[in-house]
């Protein structure tokens, strides 16, 4: 079914919208809940929450992207449940998911305050994003924004983990320089 | 900016960069290989596969190409060389050169009698074709069929039969137009065969030869003349 058709479900109150949705999404939202939480039960939790804030978020809200509103909201459950569990995310530190190799690319000494300032830096990255080559870019935002472990992105793209690592590193020193040429300090 | 808050302003990049994650099917479940092998020992075992594969398939073509079955007899004598009956080697380039008809002759043979006709020679059978030949008998409702054979004898005759069908598609005696034994002590065999009921003109039928009316049959086949 249309993603245009599912909002259409959710506008008339149709609880087959959540059928549609899970039927659709379900596996998709489910992996990156698996992601973080790296546990079966506490994702699909997290999945049956993400169905139940679309419910009440849809209406008013008629997200463009239906795929990326859930994903988000899932991303989001998944993190606050991982902070409520007072664990770092995705199994602790050291593990893939602590993101051990952002250590070199913020420093912690600056901090984004404003909401201006804030959206005026996501819209530099964005348009980062847009410039680089799809197979980085799309390794980048996994990584990033998907939560995917190095191993899975190797699957994912064909590659060894080294060429993935590779990439990686190279997408953030590009980052970096580019956000530093327009006066943002990570 | 900490770790968290990047990951944080990161979460709200735009959708439609998000979008080929969504879109990308969920993967198949990994069957062969567990996370831990590593890409490089992936590709080798499976460049390791498709070498065996190629080697099999390769066998299993030469295997079948030198085995020659009731349904899919070999085109031609040359197809099994090895197979030849006993024939002074001084002799074989002659004898195929009359068995088998070049383009030419073929051409020539198709001018003749108005109409052309394939051999399909059985080199399992000990008996060996050198002519043949089918022409219509002017005048007359009978067609004969000249063979020259080697190795045919009264006490080593030969089975011939004449079909509306060839063997491997027969599917009742119906087919069958006529059969007969075949001796001739100079190894000339001329046979002669009338038209029947069965037979109209430019269909085509199959003249079958064996050794012994059980086994695989030499089949010729050719048309009735107008």
């Amino acid at each position: 079914m249309e993603d245009c058709e599912i909002i259409r479900l959710f506008f008339e109150r149709n609880e087959q919208a959540l059928y549609e949705v899970s039927r659709k999404y379900g596996a998709y939202c489910s992996s990156i809940a698996r992601n973080i939480l790296q546990n079966h039960e506490d994702a699909e939790e997290c999945v049956n929450d993400t169905y139940a804030h679309a419910w009440e978020a849809i209406p008013p809200k008629s997200p463009p992207v239906l795929g990326a509103f859930l994903g988000r909201i899932t991303k989001n459950l998944a993190l606050n449940r991982i902070e409520s569990m007072g664990r770092e995310k995705r199994g602790g530190s050291g593990s893939d998911m602590s993101f051990d190799e952002l250590d070199e690319f913020v420093s912690g000494d600056y901090s984004v305050e404003s909401e201006a300032e804030r959206k005026e830096l996501l819209a530099v990255i964005n348009a980062f994003l847009r410039k680089l080559p799809e197979k980085p870019r799309n390794i980048f935002i996994a990584r990033y924004w998907g939560c995917y472990k190095m191993t899975e992105l190797a699957a994912r793209f064909g590659m060894s983990v080294s060429s993935v690592s590779v990439s990686l590193t190279r997408t953030r020193k590009k980052l970096k320089e580019h956000l530093e040429k327009r006066g943002f300090k990570l | 900016m900490t770790k968290k808050q990047f990951l944080e302003i990161f979460n709200d990049i735009d959708d439609d960069l998000i979008k080929p994650l969504i879109d990308e099917p969920e993967r198949p479940q990994k069957i062969f290989f567990s996370e831990n092998i590593t890409p490089s020992l992936k590709r080798a075992f499976l460049s390791a596969a498709a070498v065996l594969c190629v080697f099999t398939v390769g066998f299993l073509t030469i295997v079948k190409l030198h085995t020659p079955t009731t349904e899919n007899p070999p085109d031609s004598i040359l197809d099994n060389p090895a197979t030849l009956p006993n024939i002074p080697d001084s002799n074989i380039s002659e004898i195929l050169s009359s068995i088998v008809p070049t383009t030419e002759e073929k051409l020539k043979r198709a001018e003749l009698e108005g109409e052309d006709f394939e051999i399909k020679f059985s080199e399992r059978e000990d008996y060996f074709i050198q002519t043949v030949s089918i022409e219509k008998t002017d005048g007359t409702d009978y067609a004969a069929v000249h063979l020259v054979c080697r190795n045919v004898s009264e006490e080593n005759p030969i089975f011939v039969s004449v079909h509306k069908s060839p063997q491997w598609e027969r599917t009742s005696e119906n087919n069958l137009i006529s059969s007969y034994i075949l001796i001739d002590i100079n190894g000339k065999i001329s046979l002669t065969i009338k038209y029947t009921e069965q037979a109209t003109v430019g269909e085509k039928y199959y003249l079958e030869i064996s050794r012994k009316k059980t086994s695989e049959p030499c089949v010729i086949t050719g048309r009735w003349l107008p």
